[in-house]
């Protein structure tokens, strides 16, 4: 017999303030209708709530909290990545092309087009993209990632980076800097330049560098800048710091000459999101590896174009379910306004996905104050973010929680089920190609993308 | 007049809280109406029968909270808003008392914050109970199912489920239950003891444990089933499992069923178990005329089977004091009185009322309505709690020159309104008749009995110490009339 009860109260509160006066132990549940009280909705999530599910997401799961990405090297995305031709642009986000792409996703196309070129002015280059020449594909589609526009073409020199337990890769380009830069649509000659400057002295040198050291831990590098006040996607001081100090030994016994290696260090150094194009691979490194598994309710990509937002989960393999991108709630650079932002964009959720990102802004108390909010805010966003997912990361740890592990693995029901959305640090692009960035703030994903994948996985497990 | 509409997008509140919130909005000086809910197409009917559904509204999801406020002035207008921010923003913050963790949504996350919960109080909507009752059978937690509207299935699918894990599933509709001391839901605050109650109704719980109590007894459980637990479809799995768990209780000695008439064959089976149990069996099937195996007592009332729970005899009842109180009374009825009107929030309390005035040849005379029945609780608080409804109906009652007499109850304890004779009083005061009131509770209840009788007497009630009396003496009432006409 029950001697004592420990209740659980869902639904209304005076059952729950009856027991918490008659002194028994209560904890009230602020329970939501889920699906937002749509009943077919409310019907997946009971048809989804089976042992089978549950195992498939163990095993999902597992493989996330298992991988072990590490930076191995660098090459040339058209020699490395799979499938990728002189005439393919990979890009951030779900499909998409030409025709629909925001003014951020066209500048840096236009911009990869002259890098490559194929093009030899903007006008140009808009006519190739508009002919159909242009194979666009999502860098998700290609192991790949990318911030903001995320426009990967043939030529550009990319990270690699190998989950050691699975044994697959993952691909990003080397951050740019801040300022007028591809990724946030800007393709004016000295963008170009930079990026000339990246694959022709940088990449040379560094790739050295990264293969000189055997190898960087990136698991063990997040892990440190996250207990360094980095979550890893909008703060990336840390991490990039942490990565000076691992790669210099390295970059200086090699044999690029001083004159590059100083301005390798002066790039690094000089960006502090440069971090920013590793963690991402590394979290897709690691996402990778859990996807495609049969039942699974967990979230593997999150990832915006621009015009869309779109997710893809373990159990529904490669389809996207998507809806429109949402505006993000920030501060902005001087001289810009709401009014001159793009809808949110870029792969960089992939971290958020991933269990870092604003799933730990817990963790990084010096960027909520850009995002909006107080440092206790920071810790209630990552405490709700438990709701949503399967697991606590036991390798990425947050020490104002006494370090409890990262929220880690977001699961389709909980979404659904609590109406919590998965809470995302994000830069902001200017809708105008050739301008980038204006600001930076807080996401959403749109809700219509968890419910729309909810109703395909109940489709998936019919017979 | 200023209208106002104000949408609020994915926010859940209770029924509960919202009708508390509209109340106190409403009652605010300069403020014509409040009507603060949740989009359901039901509630958009309901504004829309008073007037305030505009498009927005219309647009409304069920998730989505409608503020609607007309108010006299723009100042009445502004006061009435910040007063329901307010409002919502403390039943916010009830709910989250412990600092930086938020509430937790769901019974996953909950079971982090309080790993050893062994029991589930779920009062959801009754198209989302199910899956929430699913959720805590297999997280391994008692289920105590307050909603009603779940399909009689579904039920089945839980109990059974329950029943294959060594777990009660109280409910659907299920409204009181004490386990291990604490009262849960509906319940009133008695002494511990030996009894043990298993009860497929709620108010019929609330009226043998108080009178438990009043008879010096003591419970040590009260497991509630839901009222169509012994319905042939569900077969009693709940009673039974009742029975079992009672009969490995150690501080249980008598085991006594509460119920209406079950199916021959479930009560056959239920009585069976109650037999084998190895503790004294006690059973009261409310106008159950089927026999009890030997062994196991049975009582034709509530009040009976508390007395007999305790180791009384079954009371006659004592007419004839009683019947000095009724012609005393008998008098007061005015000349085209006939009927006598009972107002209920209780469906137990009024089934054995309808029983008892049946007994006595009066069930032409009698009018008796369950105010706690689905049909009048819809999109608005059990009348236990708010007492709106009854009240308006019992004005309207008493300016009926056909009423003769007036039969309430009033029923206290944890979960019930705070303080019913008060809200009751001021109606009473202003009605011609006779009105009898029965007061189901304990001097321990938050209520406190003594004081709510004393205060129902004052504005002029005649309160009976049991349901049974309370409907016998209005009975005579009507009988005393008819001898004098």
């Amino acid at each position: 017999m029950i001697a004592e009860p420990r209740i659980l109260n869902i639904g209304t509160s005076l059952f729950a303030d009856a027991l918490a006066a008659q002194g028994a132990t209560v904890l009230h549940v602020d329970w939501q209708p889920p699906g937002g009280g749509n009943p077919r909705l409310a019907a997946a999530l009971a048809a989804l709530e089976r042992p089978d599910v549950e195992q498939a997401n163990r095993q999902a799961i597992e493989r996330l909290l298992q991988a072990r990405p590490v930076l191995v090297g660098m090459g040339i995305a058209g020699e490395i990545i799979p499938g990728m031709t002189q005439t393919t642009v990979l890009h951030a986000g779900p499909p998409i092309q030409w025709d629909q792409m925001s003014g951020p996703l066209r500048g840096a196309v236009i911009g990869g087009l002259i890098y490559e070129g194929l093009a030899q002015s903007e006008e140009d280059a808009t006519a190739l993209a508009a002919s159909g020449a242009i194979r666009f594909v999502p860098c998700h589609e290609r192991a790949a990632v990318g911030p903001m526009a995320g426009v990967i073409t043939a030529s550009m020199p990319v990270f690699i980076v190998e989950n050691r337990a699975a044994g697959n890769r993952a691909y990003a380009t080397v951050n740019e800097g801040l300022g007028k830069v591809l990724r946030y649509g800007a393709y004016a000659p000295d963008v170009i330049e930079k990026l000339k400057w990246i694959a022709e002295r940088f990449y040379p040198a560094l790739r050295e560098a990264i293969e000189r050291s055997g190898g960087l831990d990136l698991q063990a590098l997040i892990a440190q800048a996250l207990h360094m006040g980095d979550e890893c996607h909008n703060r990336n001081r840390a991490g990039t710091s942490l990565f000076i100090r691992a790669i210099t030994p390295h970059l200086l016994a090699g044999s690029a000459d001083r004159e590059t290696v100083a301005r390798a260090f002066a790039f690094i150094s000089g960006n502090d999101h440069f971090f920013l194009n590793l963690s991402m691979p590394a979290m897709k490194c690691s996402l990778d590896a859990a996807h495609n598994i049969p039942r699974s309710t967990l979230v593997t990509t999150m990832a915006r174009n621009g015009t869309e937002f779109g997710i893809r989960v373990s159990g529904t393999g490669d389809r996207w379910f998507t809806a429109p991108a949402q505006t993000i709630r920030g501060l902005f650079f001087p001289g810009f306004t709401e009014a001159d932002a793009n809808p949110d964009i870029g792969d960089s959720a992939i971290t958020e996905t991933g269990g870092i990102g604003g799933l730990c802004m817990g963790n990084a108390p010096a960027i909520v104050g850009f995002v909006g909010g107080t440092a206790a805010d920071a810790l209630r966003y990552t405490l709700s973010m438990y709701e949503l997912t399967l697991a606590e990361n036991p390798a990425f740890t947050l020490p104002a929680l006494n370090f409890r592990g990262a929220p880690t693995g977001i699961d389709v029901r909980r979404v659904v089920e609590t109406g919590i959305l998965p809470i995302i640090n994000t830069g902001i692009a200017h809708r105008e190609p050739g301008i980038g960035m204006v600001g930076a703030g807080l996401v959403h994903p749109p809700r219509e993308c968890f419910e729309q994948a909810l109703l395909a996985l109940v489709e998936e497990q019919r017979p | 007049m200023e209208q106002h509409l104000l949408i609020k997008p994915h926010s859940y509140y209770d029924s509960v809280t919202l009708m508390r919130i509209s109340q106190q909005i409403s009652a605010l000086r300069g403020v014509e109406q409040a009507v603060v809910v949740m989009g359901t197409d039901h509630n958009k009917a309901l504004l829309a029968g008073v007037g305030l559904l505009a498009d927005e509204a219309s647009a409304a999801q069920p998730d989505d909270l409608i503020v609607a406020i007309q108010a006299q002035d723009a100042a009445a207008l502004q006061a009435a808003l910040a007063a329901v921010e307010t409002t919502l923003s403390r039943s916010n913050a009830t709910s989250n008392e412990s600092g930086a963790q938020p509430a937790p949504r769901t019974i996953t996350a909950a079971l982090r914050q309080l790993p050893d919960a062994d029991l589930a109080i779920i009062s959801v909507p009754g198209p989302f109970a199910k899956r929430e009752a699913l959720q805590a059978l297999r997280s391994g937690l008692h289920v105590m199912l307050f909603s009603d509207n779940v399909a009689l299935e579904d039920e089945i699918e839980l109990k059974q489920l329950a029943r294959a894990s060594g777990l009660l599933c109280m409910g659907p509709d299920c409204g009181t239950a004490m386990l291990g001391g604490a009262g849960l839901c509906f319940a009133n605050v008695v002494r511990r003891g030996s009894i043990g109650i298993v009860s497929a109704s709620g108010t019929g719980a609330q009226e043998v444990s108080t009178l438990i109590d009043r008879y010096g007894g003591g419970v040590s459980q009260i497991i509630g089933t839901g009222g169509r637990d012994l319905w042939p479809e569900v077969g009693g799995l709940m009673m039974r499992a009742g029975i079992e768990l009672l009969a490995r209780d150690d501080e249980t000695e008598t085991i006594l069923l509460i119920s209406k008439p079950p199916h021959p064959d479930v009560a056959a089976a239920v009585l069976d178990e109650l037999r084998g149990s190895g503790k004294r069996g006690l059973a009261c099937f409310l106008g159950y005329r089927g026999d009890a195996p030997a062994g196991v007592e049975l009582a034709t009332n509530l009040r009976d089977a508390a007395a007999l729970a305790v180791g009384q005899a079954a009371m006659p009842q004592d007419d004839t004091a009683l019947g000095e109180v009724a012609v005393a009374l008998a008098a007061q009825i005015p000349a085209t009185g006939t009927r006598l009107r009972g107002l209920f929030s209780g469906g137990t309390l009024c089934d054995e009322a309808r029983l008892e005035l049946a007994q006595m040849g009066l069930t032409e005379q009698a009018e008796l309505i369950d105010y706690g029945d689905d049909q009048y609780t819809v999109g608005r608080p059990h009348p236990m709690i708010d007492f709106t409804l009854r009240l308006h109906k019992l004005r309207e009652a008493a300016a009926d020159p056909s009423t003769a007499a007036l039969l309430l109850d009033v029923v206290l304890g944890h979960g019930a309104h705070p303080d019913p004779a008060a809200a009751l009083a001021p109606a009473l005061s202003e009605i011609a008749q006779p009105v009898v009131v029965y007061v189901c509770g304990t001097d321990a209840d938050p209520q406190h009995r003594s004081r709510q009788v004393a205060q129902l007497q004052a504005a002029g009630a005649v309160v009976a110490e049991s349901n049974l009396e309370a409907a016998g003496l209005a009975g005579l009432i009507l009988k005393a009339r008819e001898a004098t006409r």
